[in-house]
């Protein structure tokens, strides 16, 4: 009997251990899969049968896409939109959640509704409108107009989150940092904030992320290398006779690292962020 | 310090009132206490003050002026809530001194301040602590000091004791009342606890349901319940309270015909219903004690022993006595009566005066 059960555990414990290899198996793959090919040579990656191992191993893509390419320059457009796009969407979502959590405004969920129901619209549906607007207002290729549109993409998401993250937060405290003598803002600033910090830190990385990331809008709006995201960049390096796999591979390692860096330096405050909430401390 | 007056004061949520017209005069160097059971009034009462809640009706008057649209922050009050509401990202010192760092008073100055309050109150060495890594009584005691280190006029305390442990509870209830005795500020505190309340108050307001029930010093709200609400709610173990007629002048008569001598005459008609009050430590164990039970359950609490009882007509009494007396359960027991911890209540249970009181 004893051992039954001991054998049934350990089955139950591989079991988990399989299951937990396959799932980070399925997710890591096609990255690895993609590092690897960005240090292959030409010569391998066209050959009949792959080869997963970067042997003999080359820089060539990385040296094509930044001194040919000039990949530095999309990066640095990216890095300013979703830098940007970030700032302003937990400068103005933070403002707007504190304002639905926790002064006196009417209707604030049929406010938070309506704005969960504009995120709803097909994104393919409002390029054209916005197309024109932009045109008309001139402000076609430019960050700006990049900023403007990822932030009403990101505010809602953030508004939700933060609003939650804010309703957890013990009414005392604000009636005590009133009592104090703090007006809305500086409480907002000096104490709601502090304290949903980790609240702060995943709504803004998934800003940053989604802003990092987008290309419909970005192929729409900009022209040229001088305002082009990312990845709009590498959708340029296909040309009409050649897909340039190594570099391809090579720009999208680039470009997913600081993302990776990102989540692993703030991943204290974002599993914190994610499960908050989630049960009664 | 300075003293606070309750005008006609009353609160409603539309066209739901709370508050039903209360007044109430507390004087300087007060130590108030608002009691009842939960749901009464007694915490919105308190906001009101503080300027956490609005004020539907009549004047909230602090020191002379009246503070209905005035700012809590303007109202000179400061304020311990039951689960302390501390800044969880500052340390003791930043949290006692946020609200003197949003006054923009110079930092020497704050400091001095603050390291005053901490040495009052025994938190000098946790000044650099943050709340997380401070015990429940520590907390408390840092929820206070952010509350002293302003100095201001009035104290509000709404039920700071709730969230502790017993000894920790009895241990704080000692610190406030010290407290109290060396800053001589006016406290009006919150609670549901009466032990607290008679403990901690130079006066008390029995708060039920929106109405001020009465208002007097804890020995005289003990002694001269005004009514049956006051009479069970205040004491511990509660008043017994036995349903009784008037049959002649000076005796009333319980269902199973056992007779109670009063103390006077009271004028309210042969066979009137009236309700007899005896508090647990009134009732004593005798052989010829006109009362008539038996024992249910006796709890020895150590100098004390309380003993459950089914008088003859059905009616549970607690009767409390010094020691530990030997009766067991189930045992046949007569009871008398001492005549100072009697009370009458007439029908609408309003409490019949003894002679010579007033």
């Amino acid at each position: 009997m004893l051992s039954s059960w001991r054998a049934q555990l350990l089955i139950t414990r591989i079991a988990l251990y399989i299951a937990s290899a396959l799932i980070v198996v399925w997710s890591v793959a096609p990255f690895l899969w993609q590092v690897s090919t960005s240090f292959q040579e030409d010569r391998l990656l066209s050959s009949p049968t792959p080869s997963f191992l970067p042997w003999p191993g080359t820089l060539d893509h990385f040296y094509n896409i930044f001194v040919e390419k000039q990949f530095h320059l999309y990066i640095i457009n990216s890095a300013i939109v979703a830098g940007l796009t970030t700032l302003f969407c937990l400068a103005i979502g933070g403002g707007a959640a504190f304002a639905l959590a926790r002064l006196r405004v009417y209707y604030h969920f049929g406010i938070l509704a309506l704005i969960l129901s504009v995120s709803m619209f097909p994104q393919i549906a409002i390029v054209a409108p916005l197309y024109l607007a932009a045109s008309s207002l001139g402000l076609m290729n430019t960050y700006t107009i990049l900023v403007i549109i990822y932030l009403s993409l990101g505010l809602p998401l953030v508004i939700w989150v933060l609003f939650g993250y804010f309703q957890t937060i013990p009414r005392e405290i604000d009636e005590a940092a009133i009592i104090d003598g703090a007006g809305p803002l500086r409480l907002l600033v000096s104490v709601i904030l502090p304290m949903s910090l980790p609240g702060f830190v995943t709504t803004g990385l998934l800003a940053f992320i989604m802003a990092w990331n987008e290309f419909m809008f970005a192929l729409a709006f900009t022209s040229g290398v001088e305002r082009q995201t990312i990845p709009v960049g590498i959708a340029n390096f296909t040309n009409l006779y050649y897909v340039p796999w190594g570099d391809l591979a090579a720009a999208s390692v680039v470009v997913t690292l600081p993302l990776v860096l990102l989540v692993l330096a703030f991943q204290r405050w974002i599993i914190q962020g994610l499960t908050q909430g989630a049960v009664k401390e | 310090m300075a003293p606070v007056s309750l005008r006609s004061v009353t609160k409603a949520y539309g066209a739901f009132e709370v508050i039903h017209g209360i007044d109430l005069e507390i004087e300087d160097g007060a130590f108030v206490v608002l009691v009842g059971p939960s749901g009464c009034g007694k915490s919105t009462l308190l906001r009101m003050i503080a300027g956490l809640e609005t004020i539907s009706g009549g004047e909230v008057v602090i020191d002379g002026d009246v503070m209905n649209d005035v700012p809590p922050k303007h109202r000179d009050i400061a304020m311990v809530f039951q689960n302390y509401a501390l800044y969880p990202h500052m340390t003791v010192a930043q949290n006692m001194g946020f609200s003197l760092r949003l006054a923009k008073m110079p930092q020497a100055e704050a400091a001095e301040k603050i390291r005053a309050s901490a040495s009052i109150l025994g938190l000098t060495d946790l000044l650099d602590r943050y709340p997380r890594q401070l015990s429940g009584g520590q907390r408390q005691r840092v929820a206070m000091g952010r509350a002293i280190v302003r100095n201001p006029k009035v104290f509000l305390f709404d039920e700071p004791l709730s969230n502790l442990d017993a000894a920790l509870r009895m241990q704080m209830r000692v610190e406030i009342a010290e407290l109290h005795q060396k800053l001589g500020t006016t406290m009006i505190y919150v609670t549901h606890d009466q032990v607290e309340a008679m403990t901690l108050a130079t006066k008390i307001a029995v708060v039920n349901k929106g109405t001020l029930e009465q208002v007097a010093t804890p020995v005289r709200l003990y002694e001269r319940p005004q009514n049956l609400f006051v009479a069970r709610f205040i004491g511990s173990p509660q008043m017994n309270i036995l349903p009784a007629r008037l049959a002649g002048a000076a005796e009333a008569r319980l269902a199973d015909g056992s007779a109670i001598a009063l103390r006077q005459p009271v004028t309210l008609g042969e066979g009137s219903p009236l309700s007899v009050g005896i508090r647990p430590e009134a009732l004593l164990l005798s052989a010829d004690g006109p009362l008539g039970g038996r024992v249910t359950l006796t709890e020895h609490l150590g100098g004390l022993t309380l003993i459950h009882i089914v008088l003859s007509d059905g009616t549970p009494v607690v009767l409390q006595a010094v020691g530990a007396p030997t009766v067991a359960m189930g045992d046949v027991v007569r009871l008398s009566i001492d005549p100072a911890g009697l009370h009458l209540f007439d029908p609408d249970g309003r409490r019949i005066a003894a002679p010579g009181e007033r």
